[in-house]
């Protein structure tokens, strides 16, 4: 008996995977006796999400082995994880047989198995990013102010220096600046050691602000042209971290 | 044309996803004549301008390109350079397949024999160098790099590819690999619905990659030995090969022999070139470093007034097509990679 784990709700769980098949294709879940983390980059190596669960933020978490790589193929997973209702408990077991069983516990009890993918052992590196500023903001916020910028451009400017911290977005269309300010709520914390100025491609941006369904504040950090990294903490314990690229413009 | 290698190789369909964001260094030659192939009237007529030029390569090369570069992907053209002498009968015999096609051709025109005619017009299609430099001027005004090789285009390929200047090379041959590239990506540039050749049956032609050390160690042979097979089938060099020997032969004949030199004396082939000499080509084919693979902004006034102007293609749709092209080539050009701050 290899892996056991489960979570609270399904919930979590259905948005997270989707989030992740919008980045990555295929990807292996690593699994500890500390917890679950999963590295992936993006096929065309412009993104790459980090994720990392504690197992004290599962139900019941049991993990025999030293490690359980467990490798999915994102878009099959996603599939399955659409099955799960919000109030389902959610399972996932990896025994003997080297499958992957993802179960539902609701008015039934729902499993689907899951052949393991055997996606190697490399390990990704962490990118190293001089970061002059942190910022933290509420989600939503941000998650709007990314589909105010897909009006006119396909990509944005992230701004921060002491005072504020603003996405901005131009083009022959015309002009957006969404500003964050503490007095109206959506600026958490802003800690600029030196303005930073770096442009990114919304495409990214988006699929990764769908984790606002799940988690309410998200850091933001970065340097004047240099990858963007955004965390969200997840319900229940752990993080959901994407490194960016930015756009040289 | 080509050596047909592709019972042996190991052929994995893949998804453009893949290569998304990689540089691939595209058999120019080979992607011309598939456009030519490709683009035709139903009567096998090409497009052309209204003094008479071919523009069906032109018009290939445009879409298809920014097809490319709206899926991430980085391409640069390879040209053919002057072929190798031991080439000579291959061209020749080329040459005259194209003459008699050339004639059925317009016979089947003047029966109105509309899908012979087709047949025909395919096989007699003709890149010629008006119509290369007309290639090449196009890439240069897209801001698409192209590389003039000295001799084979594929060798210089898969020399741009070994580099790791290219991701892959791209080409429906499988010369590049007996060549040295690392990786061959087949379809790319006729991927989509595809007619049957003379048959009225469409089918979806999806990109596929060879991944040069995978075939190898599956076939348990080295890049030697497979030149030396690909000899024995005949290549652009001797294309007859040895008679009698297939495929599943000439791997068997390698492996147990070792080399080509101690298959020689066994299978008794006629050889118009020293087959060992084909062997040292492939091993060690003129190539160049001099090239500079960059995307450039494209010069929109001027692809406007060469399409449309010399060349009457429609205004509406190159304008289209070129806000297409600046968006494509802006992202390629200003979009780092994550790899960078590893």
């Amino acid at each position: 008996m290899g892996l056991r784990l489960v979570f609270s709700d399904a919930k979590t769980w259905k948005y997270l995977v989707d989030t992740l098949s919008r980045l990555i294709d295929e990807a292996a879940f690593i699994a500890k006796p500390q917890g679950l983390t999963l590295r992936a980059l993006d096929p065309s190596r412009i993104a790459m999400v980090d994720l990392e669960i504690p197992a004290e933020a599962f139900e019941e978490y049991e993990c025999t082995e030293e490690e359980v790589r467990i490798g999915v193929n994102f878009d099959e997973l996603k599939k399955i994880m659409k099955r799960g209702r919000a109030k389902d408990k959610f399972e996932l077991e990896v025994g003997e047989d080297k499958k992957l069983n993802v179960r539902f516990k609701g008015h039934a009890i729902r499993t689907f198995v899951l052949p393991l993918l055997d996606l190697g052992t490399q390990q990704l590196p962490t990118p190293k990013i001089p970061i002059t500023a942190h910022v933290k903001v509420l989600s939503d916020a941000v998650t709007d102010a990314l589909k105010d910028a897909a009006i006119v451009s396909d990509y944005v400017r992230f701004e921060a220096n002491e005072e504020r911290f603003v996405i901005k977005a131009s083009s022959d269309r015309g002009n957006v600046e969404v500003d964050f300010t503490q007095e109206l709520g959506s600026l958490i914390e802003l800690d600029v050691k030196e303005p930073a100025i770096a442009s990114y491609s919304l495409d990214y941006l988006t699929d990764m602000s769908k984790t606002s369904a799940i988690s309410d504040i998200v850091t933001i950090e970065y340097a004047s042209n240099k990858p963007l990294i955004m965390t969200y903490d997840l319900p229940g314990g752990g993080r959901l971290t994407f490194y960016l690229a930015p756009r040289m413009e | 044309m080509g050596v047909n290698l592709g019972e042996l190789v190991i052929r994995k369909p893949i998804t453009f996803e893949v290569l998304q964001g990689k540089v691939i260094a595209i058999d120019a030659y080979n992607a011309l004549y598939q456009f030519l192939a490709i683009i035709r009237q139903p009567d096998g007529t090409p497009l052309m301008d209204s003094r008479g030029n071919i523009t069906s390569h032109l018009s290939g090369l445009l879409y298809r390109t920014i097809n490319l570069l709206e899926k991430g992907i980085k391409p640069v053209y390879v040209f053919d350079g002057k072929p190798p002498e031991m080439k000579d009968l291959e061209i020749l015999r080329r040459t005259k397949i194209k003459e008699e096609a050339m004639k059925r051709y317009e016979e089947a025109l003047k029966r109105g024999d509309i899908v012979e005619a087709r047949k025909y017009a395919q096989r007699a299609l003709r890149l010629t160098e008006p119509m290369v430099n007309d290639a090449k001027e196009l890439l240069d005004l897209m801001g698409i790099p192209w590389v003039q090789a000295p001799s084979e285009g594929e060798a210089q390929a898969a020399y741009i590819t070994q580099k790791g200047d290219a991701w892959a090379t791209a080409s429906q041959d499988y010369d590049s690999l007996l060549f040295g590239t690392p990786r061959l990506v087949r379809n790319l540039t006729i991927s989509g619905r595809r007619k049957m050749p003379g048959k009225d049956v469409y089918v979806e032609i999806k990109p596929e990659l060879i991944d040069l050390n995978e075939s190898l160690k599956a076939l348990g042979i080295s890049r030697e030995q497979l030149i030396d097979i690909a000899i024995l089938l005949g290549t652009d060099y001797n294309p007859d090969g040895v008679k009698g020997v297939g495929p599943k032969r000439a791997l068997r004949l390698i492996k147990t022999y070792g080399s080509l030199e101690k298959v020689l004396p066994i299978v008794k082939g006629e050889f118009p070139v020293d087959p060992l000499k084909i062997k040292e080509f492939f091993l060690n084919p003129d190539v160049t470093d001099n090239y500079v693979i960059e995307w450039r902004e494209p010069d929109v006034q001027k692809i406007k007034e060469f399409l449309c102007k010399e060349h009457d293609f429609s205004e509406e749709r190159v304008e289209r097509a070129v806000r297409r092209l600046e968006k494509a080539i802006r992202q390629i050009r200003t979009q780092s990679s994550l790899e960078e701050w590893f």
